[in-house]
């Protein structure tokens, strides 16, 4: 049975400290948990996925409201500028990426065995949201970067042996 | 020494960010070439080959659609392009078998994402000889 929510806190402990690396490291940026509700139910209009497969089965999506797009792209480049929808579903991608190599180095050798897949993008809400069958963990968690919202939800098979 | 690159990565976001961190250091940077696999990364030193104007270091994604970091690593040896050219290759997975084979197939270096801008710069400049980086500039970069 999936659990709908993960309480289990040195998961979603790494899941936060993954994606601070992330944005400290490759844009020397502050990003945020953000509890409010409000935050969390923000509207997506750009997704990425990538799935982890192997010794250990594991999706992470990215999900991000357009503003919120606009204001990685222009971190990660460098400028400000109205960006192309498909450079901005790259940065998105790229992000995504990040987030899931680091997440599956943060699991040590039990996740080498596993590979990355390359970044799916929906534009809107991901149509394939559903995780791959028999995952028994789940987190979605909600962080802020330049005040504005974006989510990560992981979803993870067997992960007792990590 | 001017020197020309090699950028070849499915992402055209992670192509800028490296292009501008080489732009920031204190390489002569005379032209920095864009692939978006391997397969354009070949046709790259193919034609840079044929109009007689050497590239001096490639950067190249392992994870790529039509043809990986990997593949186009063996291919370009397999036709002895730019066979004395520094590849550095760039991953977001730094547990992935697929740069150990890179590094072990003759690969210089792996740099993994995320990355500092200075971190890009360090690895580049250890691969190019001091002519290409001229002392007076050494130290004066500013990510």
């Amino acid at each position: 049975m999936m659990a709908d929510r993960c309480t289990d806190t040195r998961w979603i402990e790494q899941l936060d400290g993954v994606v601070a690396d992330v944005f400290d490291i490759m844009l020397r940026q502050c990003c945020e948990v953000v509890e409010d509700a409000a935050a969390t139910a923000a509207e997506i209009d750009i997704a990425a996925r990538i799935l982890l497969s192997g010794a250990i089965d594991a999706q992470c999506l990215v999900e991000f409201p357009q503003a919120t797009a606009k204001k990685l792209t222009d971190a990660l480049l460098g400028a400000e500028d109205d960006w192309e929808d498909a450079l901005v579903e790259d940065a998105i991608g790229e992000l995504c990426n990040m987030i899931a190599g680091e997440w599956k180095s943060a699991l040590g050798a039990a996740a080498s065995a596993s590979g990355l897949s390359v970044p799916a993008i929906w534009r809107a809400r991901a149509p394939d949201r559903n995780p791959p069958n028999g995952c028994s963990l789940r987190m979605r968690r909600t962080y802020a970067f330049r005040n504005s919202p974006f989510t990560v939800s992981l979803a993870i098979r067997e992960p007792r042996d990590i | 020494m001017s020197v020309r690159v090699l950028i070849v990565d499915d992402s055209v976001v992670m192509r800028r960010i490296l292009e501008s961190a080489l732009r920031h250091s204190n390489l002569d940077l005379a032209e920095v070439l864009h692939a978006a696999n391997g397969v354009e990364g070949l046709a790259a030193l193919e034609e840079s080959a044929a109009n007689n104007q050497p590239l001096n270091l490639i950067l190249c994604d392992v994870h790529m659609p039509e043809m990986n970091g990997l593949d186009f690593l063996l291919e370009k040896q397999r036709r002895n392009l730019a066979p004395n050219v520094p590849l550095v290759m760039i991953t977001a997975d730094a547990t992935d078998p697929q740069v150990l084979d890179a590094v072990a197939a003759g690969a210089q270096g792996a740099i993994s994402k995320p990355f500092t801008l200075e971190r890009i710069i360090t690895c580049v400049e250890s691969l190019l000889p001091p002519a290409a980086h001229p002392p007076s500039a050494m130290g004066d970069a500013q990510p």
